[in-house]
């Protein structure tokens, strides 16, 4: 049979399903209701049991049996959860110290633990990918976060194996989100393989900044910072204050602690949120609110980017402290890889290019669906090895590598560091670059390799928040430098090498010296230098 | 990789038969993970694993 492999993005609000399509691209699949994004939510009603858009629709109506948020509580003890317990929440008890839910289906009382509604959920999606394809599903690759504990990823691995699921592997979202984006996978020639990315994703519940680096091609994980409270459902709510006071403004009638009105207006609020996004203001329409009295009005992005002011300077906040963390200024940050739907808000988007001017941002790929389709990435490149191997490959042994601490490189007439291999390389590395020899009829070369450290960052100015009314901005940073590209110096010279009795009458230039530089995974150096066009080489090893 | 300076002849220092010489090592490397995922982590894995699928693995 064929091995269709997919990948599965099982994220706290919404899920999605990712294949390789016969033209090379990743298609992010709809579901039987046309959607891309499938909640993720199970619900009961009646004789009935509902996933995904379905259970998202009665959510409503039936709160108290519709189920949200599991994600968060896979691998969890009942006493480490905080429950919510009221009209518009489920009832939670402990199954054998198992969190589980308590809801009414089919005129009796179940109770279904997190792990069996992950379940049923992992099913649904599995379900409505071989609906889609026409066939049945090989395997898949799902994401975690990188906070997720072993026993948090066993609980979910084995959740999905009991949905029927073949788990391939399971890997961290922001390193899909690279995949997706192909970050310093192939890179054109001339353009850095080395490089450090700042992947920002901000889902529905939780704000998630990794710094990632790449070297070759291959990923390491330097930093992650999370706001486990800084999401799309923050901004939303912010929303939703705005709506209950305009509604008490018409009607006089206070909402603010009508729970079940609340939630008929947060429905309300996260369509006219992600419209915002798009136009500069948005209706938002709510049937009997309360009292039997409906709203109807419209709401202005500039107005709800005011009411966000503190949830942004939060983001901005957590950006700063990882950069800081990581001993990293904003211009050493190559690419801002955006993941997860909150950051399609402008205004995320407009404050990130105050604090990385200089940065790539990268909009190629639809944030929501970056980690899908960096899963689906990796399933179709794996889909032919053993599962052994595929098990062999993530342990330690394999995993763990030594890095280089500080950066190698060489040095230019005017003492400038040049970085051959930076810090954070896994080791073994192999870097070849090119040279000309200098001064004409020059018959041998000299070439002196050494180690670097980072010159010190210039001293951080006190920043006086100022409350931003959301006018682009343009004042503020009248006499701000840009964030410096970080630059080097040479602390020890590590090895010299020459070439010698090149062909004699070259003019000056025109020589090309190739230098491989290779360090082995105890930091034994080898370096060769070679003329391209005599083949004349010198090749030195330390000892 | 192209490195727009040029190299210049040995210092007047060195003697002329020698061709290279090694002064000191790199500041001892730190172990940490990197990601098992990407077809450059697997040719590393691979490189590691000589197991028959992993060495067949791109041309
Ligand atoms: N156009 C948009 N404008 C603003 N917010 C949006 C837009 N599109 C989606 N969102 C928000 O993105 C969030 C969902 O993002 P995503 O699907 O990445 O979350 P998730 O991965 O399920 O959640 P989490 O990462 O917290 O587990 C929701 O809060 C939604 O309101
Ligand atoms: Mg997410």
């Amino acid at each position: 049979m064929e091995s269709v492999v997919i990948g599965i993005n099982f994220g706290s609000s919404n899920s999605s399903i990712a294949v390789l399509a016969p033209n090379g691209h990743f298609n992010v699949i709809a579901n039987a209701d046309g959607e891309r994004m499938i909640p993720s939510v199970v619900g009961f009603s009646g004789d009935e049991e509902f996933s995904g858009t379905q259970a998202l629709q009665q959510a409503v109506r039936n709160p108290k049996n519709t189920l949200q948020g599991f994600r968060k509580l896979i691998g969890k003890k009942f006493e480490e959860i905080k429950i919510s317990s009221d009209v518009t929440h489920p009832d939670m008890v402990s199954k054998d110290g198992v969190p589980a839910y308590k809801v009414s289906f089919k005129d009796q009382e179940h109770i279904f633990t997190v792990p069996a509604v992950v379940t049923k959920q992992l099913k649904h999606i599995l379900e409505e990918a071989e609906a889609y394809l026409g066939s049945k599903v090989t395997g898949a690759v799902l994401a975690v976060p990188t906070y997720f504990s072993e026993h948090q990823r066993e609980v979910l691995a084995k959740s999905a194996a009991d949905a029927g699921i073949n788990v391939l592997q399971i890997i961290q979202e922001p390193v899909a989100a690279a995949l997706a984006y192909n970050f310093g996978q192939n890179p054109a020639k001339g353009d850095a393989q080395d490089k450090t990315a700042l992947v920002l994703d901000m889902g529905a519940s939780s704000f998630d900044i990794t710094v990632l680096s790449v070297r070759s091609g291959i990923y390491t994980i330097l930093e992650t910072a999370h706001d486990e409270a800084l999401g799309g459902d923050a901004f939303t709510d912010e929303l939703v204050n705005l709506v209950a006071q305009e509604f008490k403004k018409k009607t006089k009638v206070d909402v603010s602690s009508n729970k079940k009105a609340l939630l008929k207006i947060r429905t309300a609020a996260e369509i006219t949120k992600k419209q915002l996004a798009r136009s500069a203001s948005a209706p938002c329409s709510v049937e009997s609110v309360a009292e039997g009295l409906d709203y109807h009005g419209s709401i202005n992005r500039l107005r709800f980017e005011l009411a966000s002011t503190k949830l942004f300077a939060k983001c901005n906040q957590l950006i700063e402290h990882i950069l800081e963390k990581s001993q990293l200024t904003a211009g050493a940050i190559d690419e801002i890889l955006l993941v997860g739907g909150a950051t399609r808000m402008p205004k995320f988007q407009s404050k990130l290019r105050d604090i990385f001017p200089e940065t790539t941002m990268r909009l190629d790929q639809e944030s929501d669906e970056a980690i899908t389709v960096g899963c689906a990435a990796q399933a179709s490149l794996i889909a032919g090895f053993e599962k052994e191997d595929i098990v062999a490959s993530t342990k330690e042994n394999i995993t763990v590598t030594p890095h280089t601490v500080k950066p190698i490189g060489v040095v230019g007439s005017n003492d400038e560091f040049f970085t051959i291999i930076p810090n954070h390389t896994p080791l073994p590395a192999k870097r070849v670059f090119e040279f000309g020899q200098a001064a004409a009829g020059q018959q041998e070369v000299y070439f002196a390799l050494y180690e670097g450290e980072q010159d010190p960052l210039p001293p951080k100015k006190e920043k006086v928040e100022k409350v931003d009314i959301g006018s682009d901005d343009e004042e503020e940073d009248e006499e701000e430098e840009l964030p410096a590209k970080p630059t080097y110096h040479k602390t020890t010279l590590l090895a010299e090498v020459v070439l010698k009795d090149l062909p004699a009458g070259a003019k000056a230039g025109s020589l090309h010296i190739e230098a491989t530089v290779h360090v082995d995974v105890s930091g034994k150096t080898s370096i060769t230098l070679r003329e391209k066009k005599s083949g004349k080489q010198v090749r030195a090893e330390s000892a | 990789m192209v490195l727009d300076f040029l190299l210049p002849s040995p210092p007047k220092s060195w003697s002329a038969d020698k061709t290279s010489s090694f002064h000191a090592k790199i500041t001892t490397p730190t172990k940490a993970a990197i990601e098992p995922v990407g077809r450059h982590f697997l040719a590393h894995a691979r490189r590691h694993i000589h197991s028959r699928t992993f060495s067949e693995d791109e041309k």
